[in-house]
């Protein structure tokens, strides 16, 4: 039984490419880790995008009819802070992913209808999308 | 509820009497199937209120009696027993103030402007069984369930029922589930003008207010008007809540 679900959990999880800087920090809680369910009519992913601020990240997400999914956004600086004292740190990004552009991609199993999206970006910077499958696949090739 | 509860009992053994005797002769005289044996006791139920003498009497002519109750039945046929039972309080108003009872208090979900009535059935196989009745005083509306009133309140409009082929025990739910199936393919329809076939090739959805969290799709450059957005978005709710199988044309 768990090899059968270890062996359909591996088909199900995709090759994920990153570029940018997703692809630099990947020591620390790194960007761009992703899970994927799948119901009857529909697939839920979620993306951990850490460090991606609400505000400004310009977050944007595109959903291809193959089931292709890129994920851009931006990633602020976050290394000057000021608390209470006349200092500004400087951060120097090691494990983090340092600021700038990013992009994750990945494919769902199946086609979908892009239409039928449901994007949240949780506040603890995970992006949880719900997707339709395509109702008609026959249509579609 | 005190004052009506005595009646019953006292036909009851009568019509106990009656049983007896009618489905024996049934059986002899011929095979009958059971359903006719329900109906054959509601009838001797009228003829025993008037008097126990002609029950006694009509007894031996009980394949005439049976007859004739087969031409009521035959007359309406989607009453069996339960249906008549439960439908019974509510399509006769002459039994109404007899069956009125304690007028309880009401609920705290029920809005000022309401009240509420238990109401016992006196006769059927179901009687005993207290019924709450829910009136709204200014349309004079009268609902059976807090969901039907739940409803009212919500739309102000009144559940349409179905036409009484459901099972008689299921009476209530029963209504309820197939207005509940009616609303959903009301919402198909609705949802029908949603082209499911044609797929656009890609969407992008940007997080436009991060705020509220709230995403805006486009297609190529061009931003999706909010009314097809909302179109896409019902179609979506649609989609999850019928919990499963896609539309089917």
């Amino acid at each position: 039984m768990d090899a059968k679900n270890n062996a359909k959990r591996r088909k199900l999880k995709p090759p994920v490419t990153l570029t940018g800087t997703a692809k630099e920090g990947c020591i620390g809680p790194s960007i761009g880790l992703i899970d994927i369910g799948t119901s009857v009519n529909a697939y839920i992913f979620r993306v951990a995008l850490p460090g991606v601020r609400n505000n400004e990240s310009l977050l944007q997400c595109e959903i291809r009819r193959d089931g292709k999914v890129q994920i851009r956004g931006l990633i602020t600086e976050g290394g000057a802070l000021l608390k209470g004292i006349p200092t500004v740190y400087q951060m120097k990004v090691q494990q983090l992913c340092p600021p700038g552009q990013f992009t994750v991609s990945f494919t769902l199993p199946g086609p979908v209808d892009a239409r039928l999206f449901t994007p949240t970006f949780r506040p603890d910077g995970v992006l949880e999308g719900v997707v339709m499958k395509c109702i008609y696949p026959r249509m579609y090739r | 509820m005190s004052t009506t509860a005595p009646p019953p009992p006292a036909h009851d053994p009568k019509l106990n009497s009656d049983q007896l005797n009618q489905p024996e002769s049934d059986h002899l005289s011929s095979t009958v199937d059971l359903p006719t044996d329900p109906l054959l006791d509601s009838g001797s139920f009228i003829h025993a209120t008037s008097g126990s003498n002609t029950t006694t009497t009509t007894c031996d002519h009980t394949p005439n009696r049976r007859e004739s109750t087969r031409a009521q039945q035959s007359a309406n046929p989607a009453t069996s027993n339960g249906a008549e039972s439960v439908s019974a309080p509510e399509t006769t108003p002459l039994r109404r103030p007899v069956a009125t009872a304690t007028s309880s208090e009401t609920p705290n979900w029920l809005p000022p402007g309401w009240t509420v009535q238990d109401r016992v059935r006196t006769s059927g196989a179901t009687a005993g069984m207290v019924d709450k009745y829910y009136y709204h005083i200014a349309s004079g509306n009268r609902f059976r369930s807090k969901k039907e009133v739940l409803y009212f309140l919500e739309t102000g409009t009144k559940r349409k029922r179905k036409k009484e082929n459901s099972d008689g025990d299921m009476d209530s739910l029963g209504s309820s589930g197939s207005t509940k199936q009616k609303q959903s393919t009301k919402g198909k329809t609705s949802e029908l003008n949603f082209d499911y076939y044609n797929a656009p090739d890609s969407v992008q959805w940007v997080l436009t207010d991060p705020s509220e969290d709230s995403w805006s799709p486009f297609i190529g450059e061009d931003k999706v008007p909010e009314s097809i957005r909302q179109e896409w978005a019902a179609a979506f709710t649609h989609l999850t809540r019928s919990g499963g199988g896609h539309p089917t044309f």
